[in-house]
């Protein structure tokens, strides 16, 4: 089995796919922390509260156009009902601001930022909106910001379940299963080491896209307020690659049971990217109205676990699980759903998949 | 010693066998030309010895070791023993996008092949395709595709290679380079050949053993020899004097057959000699009206052969 994967990292190292894919996550990575620094710059909020102010100063000035042309009938309407809703908008984005960001650390000064501008936009020195922007560009902890970053968007779950996906339909477009022992045994260690490579690649994507977002956020200047502990990071690194293990498996198996690329593909857009694990989860919730127990099921989905680990990356160890585990930590609801999702490919492929043909 | 040995073997597809009771004993050193009708299944019987597909009944047994993979027990030479059998079934299984050079090492890699780089470079210059080595695969021609499938059989030193329709696609040229090639490796590295193949003439200048498959039964087995002896020509005599040359061969020629036929023509088969039987006739005083030689088309023997499919051995 160890020959198969050496023989399978041979034709990655040499081949096209893996260095695009490498080169695309770390152009991504990179873009993220530029787009993440750009709206945290001073000059960027400034400007956003700028054109804030504008949009309730245009009301106002409408508003007492509306009264000075004499229209009895809709000027007092005319001025009271743009400044009402320019007010309501300022405050709207001030309750988003403090509600998206909530337990972020820049959460409270931004939100702090935007009530300021709904109270008075002219109070605003550069010192405020330089004060916020230092507290933007500072995470909780390293794994915050992975999780953050890198996990709950589905990106790298994604783009190893495409890969894994691609590399296993390769051996049967291409027919270079065929020079390999594939007698009952030989499958046995072929799709054992497939199994083998998913998680190489899950390890490999997931120190790419970390480091990278890590160098990059380090050279914005992004800083942090803690370290994580060493349990915590494990715990986050080992949960992490085990969710992506997970998904680029089923993409593998749907693959082996379809023996076609574009099965592959099309299963690591839909499901692994967590677009239907999402619509499911709102579909379970929507029955929750109906029988409570569809609610609870939404915690246990894999897609509600990738959301977990971005939402609680730097407390997995310290946040109570979803019912009917609320007494374990989240981590243990991660490594259940994780491993038993692992679990289940790897039986299909070595106990079902093995015994079809080539 | 027998490397290949398969008995009632069998394989279904949604209920239809495509392949039942089959049997077949490949001797060492054989090249075994595998003759049949598309869909008579010959390369599902290769697939079957090779492992790549799954027997619905029967065994096979190959360097005297059951595979077991047909039968519910695991056999301890399942594995090693396909080691040594070297596949290019159908269309060889390349990655274009890696060199030749690199396809090769892939599979050394994979089968853990001692001193793979060197293997690598030794089979690229056995078939002829050293200076293509760091070629793009996707730019190859269809001969060199075939010459590099060849290559990925010979890189574990088989004992014993399976060629499902080697020929396919390829121009006389090509065609001749590759028989000379399969001719080569089996008199120079003693390896087993069976092939199987369309182009009979092909087979009729390297086989050695042929076995004839119609209708997933294996029909006949038989030496080159006995295909010759059978497709072996007769001779077509005809004399002023028909009756008394009639005499005059019998008498010479006790081994052989003659059969005379109404226009006075003697049709003489079997063991004889054509020269021997011309000075023969001329010694007796026979006025030679035609003397001609009949060769029965090796064609047309094995279609006739896979025609009588209902009968097999």
């Amino acid at each position: 089995m160890f020959n198969l994967l050496k023989s399978d990292m041979y034709r990655l190292a040499h081949g096209k796919m893996l260095w695009v894919v490498t080169a695309i996550v770390v152009a991504a990575s990179v873009l993220v922390v530029a787009m993440m620094h750009a709206v945290s710059s001073p000059e960027f909020l400034s400007m956003t509260a700028s054109a804030v102010d504008m949009t309730v100063t245009a009301c106002e000035d409408e508003g007492a156009r509306g009264a000075a042309s004499g229209d009895e009938a809709e000027g007092p309407a005319a001025f009271e009902a743009p400044v009402a809703a320019a007010a309501e908008a300022v405050e709207d984005v001030a309750e988003n601001a403090a509600e998206a960001e909530e337990g972020a650390a820049s959460g409270s000064a931004s939100a702090e930022l935007w009530a300021s501008v709904a109270e008075d936009p002219q109070a605003l020195s550069e010192a405020d909106f330089e004060g916020v922007s230092r507290e933007m560009r500072t995470f909780a902890t390293p794994a915050d910001m992975l999780g953050d970053s890198v996990v709950s968007g589905g990106m790298l779950t994604l783009i190893v379940a495409l890969v894994a996906a691609l590399f296993c339909a390769q051996d049967f477009t291409t027919r270079f299963a065929r020079n390999l022992v594939m007698d009952r045994r030989g499958r046995v260690r072929y799709y054992g080491e497939k199994i083998a490579l998913v998680g190489v690649l899950a390890a490999f994507f997931l120190a790419v896209v970390s480091l990278t977002s890590v160098a990059s956020f380090a050279v914005a200047g992004f800083t942090y307020e803690a370290a994580n502990s060493l349990t915590d990071l494990l715990a986050f690194f080992g949960l992490t690659w085990l969710v992506i293990f997970a998904y680029g498996c089923s993409a593998a198996v749907i693959v082996w049971i379809s023996r076609s690329a574009g099965a592959g593909v099309a299963w690591a857009i839909v499901v692994c990217s967590g677009f239907l694990g999402a619509v499911v989860g709102q579909v379970l919730l929507s029955l929750a109205v109906i029988a409570p127990w569809f609610g609870a099921l939404e915690p246990w989905l894999l897609s509600s676990c990738v959301q977990d680990l971005g939402a609680f990356a730097g407390a997995l160890l310290g946040t109570p699980a979803a019912a009917p585990l609320t007494m374990v930590p989240v981590a243990v609801q991660v490594l259940i759903v994780g491993a038993v999702a692992a679990g289940l490919c790897s039986a299909l492929a070595l106990g079902v998949l093995r015994k079809r043909d080539l | 010693m027998n490397v290949i040995e398969a008995c009632g073997l069998a394989k279904a597809y949604g209920g239809r066998r495509v392949v039942d009771d089959f049997a077949m004993t490949v001797a060492a050193g054989d090249i075994y030309g595998f003759v049949g009708k598309n869909g008579a299944g010959k390369s599902t019987v290769m697939k079957m010895i090779c492992g790549e597909v799954a027997p619905t009944a029967g065994e096979v047994a190959l360097f005297g070791v059951p595979t077991g993979i047909g039968s519910v027990q695991k056999t301890s030479g399942e594995g090693d023993q396909a080691r040594r059998i070297g596949v290019l079934i159908e269309q060889p299984g390349l990655l274009p996008n890696l060199t030749a050079y690199q396809n090769l090492q892939a599979k050394a890699l994979a089968w853990g092949i001692v001193d793979g780089p060197a293997r690598c470079e030794e089979v690229l210059r056995l078939v002829g395709l050293a200076g293509a080595g760091k070629q793009k695969v996707r730019g190859f021609s269809l001969g060199m595709r075939q010459r590099l499938g060849l290559a990925l059989a010979l890189l574990g030193s088989p004992d014993v290679l399976l060629l499902d329709e080697p020929f396919n696609g390829l121009d006389p040229e090509a065609t001749r380079a590759m028989r000379n090639l399969i001719v080569r490796l089996a008199q120079t590295f003693g390896i087993t050949v069976v092939i199987s193949s369309h182009v009979l003439d092909q087979l009729d200048r390297m086989a050695t053993r042929y076995g004839v498959i119609a209708n997933g039964r294996m029909v006949r087995e038989m030496s080159a020899e006995e295909v010759a002896a059978e497709c072996g020509g007769s001779l077509r005599v005809r004399t002023a004097d028909s009756p008394r040359a009639l005499a005059v061969l019998e008498e010479a020629y006790p081994a052989a057959a003659f059969r005379a036929e109404p226009g006075g023509t003697i049709v003489v088969s079997g063991d004889y000699n054509a020269e021997a039987v011309a000075r023969t006739l001329s010694g007796a005083g026979q006025v030679v009206l035609e003397f001609s030689q009949d060769h029965r088309d090796i064609e047309d023997y094995f279609v006739e052969l896979m025609e009588g499919g209902a009968t097999h051995v």
